[in-house]
């Protein structure tokens, strides 16, 4: 049921990129700016699309949300040293692709709190680094990695050309194949009509 | 194994959100990474209120902000202290959050890094300023004029020989701001070259005359060698008659060992106190503190106010004009 009444009794239905759908409190929902900003007031018929991100990683952000619920109104970010034991283990038992689509979800869905976390998280592996040390942690490619790249890259885009080009001919052919037929009805029809001509005349 | 974080698969704004939990040495360091790096740091707009070097053996550099501020270390890791120190030469920096030196990919000289941090935190180069300390002698002072360009206050301590003070005062001209330590010249009328000069502010920690007094052409001076309460009185007698027409702001102490008297101090000056409320109202708006305080007026109508301060032997004393 989704409604756009402010209860946290509300459950709204949110719908994932595999379709699915699953249930979400109004409460946590309002975490969101972007849901606040496109369904409070004017509420929702039927699940709540946010197909850009699997069921997983909407699971994991709406947990948060859920959990947080009574805490009071976020004020600006919290060191991670203050951080609870569920805000721990929460951040914790995440792999790092998990992360990544946890932080594009909740930057999407502008959930402060989360995101603020999450930021400060990845903030915290560059402290006490020099620049090489970061170029590692932040896993920038080498200058030799740079040039591998570039290399599959013009590859990439030759063999995309050359599709490109095939695809060109192949559609002129289509065009040209596709024309005659239209010019054989036309004649046909012409015929017929000549016939019908005729043969009405003859009477 | 450290844990890694392919940070750049974030969108630009979740991105800029980990650089706002940095602090700005962090951001600094983490600006040498790339190109990518330092644009991003700079779009961050993180001013710098004062970049603050200091030259002896080794060089300082201090970077400051409204609430925090760090310093980068820049030494030619010789032990001979009288080794040449060459600024041209690309060198590693050393800071307190890292334990060892470190450069960016592309290694940089001193020039390269003040450059770096000018730009990523949108500092003009107005903002310089530069203090020589015992030691400094060891720099070319060519290179370094070159590579200091557009400093805005320049400082010279005791320790510095003569030689080196004048080299240096040869170097660096359009400040705004001069502080001398010690009168490097025998004769005096090339310090007073200096006091002619309208600097914004002139500190003179040396021995100064009445003449010198009278040719300061800055808007604020601070002397730290006591005078004479006669001295003093002299110089009030010149201000009213329209000497110093640029000062605003005149810090100096008097040697109060012979006890000073406000009657020797005041002597032959129309001033009236100035009402308790009001002198509290004064401390409060220019963070001073003051025991008593009088108005003095000029023959042109402009008025200011004396603050004097009894402090351990000493009577300091703040002179205040306002135009």
């Amino acid at each position: 049921m989704t409604s756009p009444a402010s209860s946290s009794e509300v459950k709204y239905l949110i719908e994932s990129s595999e379709g699915n759908t699953f249930d979400v409190s109004g409460a946590a929902l309002r975490q969101s700016n972007t849901f606040n900003a496109m369904f409070l007031n004017i509420g929702a018929d039927g699940p709540i699309p946010f197909t850009d991100y699997n069921e997983a990683t909407l699971k994991k952000v709406f947990e948060y949300c859920e959990h947080s619920v009574n805490e009071e109104n976020y004020s600006g970010p919290k060191h991670q040293d203050d951080l609870s034991k569920w805000d721990l283990n929460f951040f914790n038992e995440m792999d790092q692709k998990m992360f990544i689509d946890v932080i594009n979800a909740s930057n999407f869905l502008d959930i402060e709190r989360l995101t603020s976390y999450c930021c400060e998280r990845i903030a915290r592996m560059l402290r006490g680094k020099n620049t090489q040390e970061m170029i590692k942690v932040i896993t920038l490619p080498t200058a030799e990695e740079l040039e591998a790249k570039q290399k599959v890259e013009e590859k990439k885009a030759a063999a995309a050309k050359k599709v490109a080009e095939k695809a060109a001919e192949t559609a002129e052919k289509t065009e040209t194949l596709e024309e005659l037929p239209v010019q054989q009805l036309v004649q046909t029809t012409r015929n017929k009509l000549t016939r019908k001509y005729l043969s009405f005349s003859n009477e | 194994m450290e844990p890694t974080f392919p940070l750049f698969r974030l969108p630009e704004k979740a991105i800029v959100h980990v650089l706002q939990n940095m602090n700005s040495d962090r951001l600094f360091i983490f600006s040498l990474v790339s190109t990518k790096t330092k644009n991003l740091v700079t779009s961050l707009g993180l001013r710098a209120v004062s970049v603050y070097i200091g030259i002896s053996f080794e060089i300082c550099l201090n970077v400051n902000f409204d609430t925090s501020g760090w310093n980068l270390i820049f030494s030619n890791g010789s032990n001979d202290q009288n080794a040449e120190f060459d600024v041209t030469r690309p060198i590693s920096a050393s800071t307190f959050s890292l334990h060892q030196p470190f450069q960016p990919s592309t290694p940089f000289n001193f020039s390269d890094w003040l450059n770096h941090i000018l730009t990523i935190f949108c500092c003009t180069n107005n903002l310089l300023a530069v203090k020589f300390r015992a030691g400094s002698e060891q720099f070319e002072m060519e290179s370094l004029k070159n590579t200091l360009k557009n400093v805005n206050g320049l400082a010279i301590t005791e320790g510095v020989t003569d030689i080196h003070s004048k080299q240096i005062l040869n170097s660096f001209k359009d400040l705004k701001k001069l502080a001398l330590e010690r009168n490097p010249f025998e004769d005096n009328c090339e310090v007073q070259k200096f006091f002619i000069q309208n600097f914004e502010k002139i500190e003179f920690c040396d021995v100064y005359s009445l003449d010198d007094m009278l040719l300061v052409n800055s808007e604020k001076v601070r002397f730290t060698k006591p005078i004479s309460q006669k001295q003093f009185n002299q110089f009030l007698k010149h201000w009213i008659r329209g000497s110093n027409p640029r000062l605003q702001d005149m810090f100096l102490s008097i040697d109060n060992t012979t006890s000073v008297s406000r009657e020797v101090l005041l002597k032959g000056i129309d001033c009236v106190d100035v009402a308790e409320e009001e002198q509290q109202e004064i401390c409060q708006e220019l963070s001073i503190v003051s025991d008593y305080m009088v108005e003095i007026r000029r023959n042109d109508e402009t008025t200011a106010v004396i603050a004097t301060k009894d402090f351990e032997n000493n009577l300091y004393i703040r002179f205040f004009a306002y135009y």
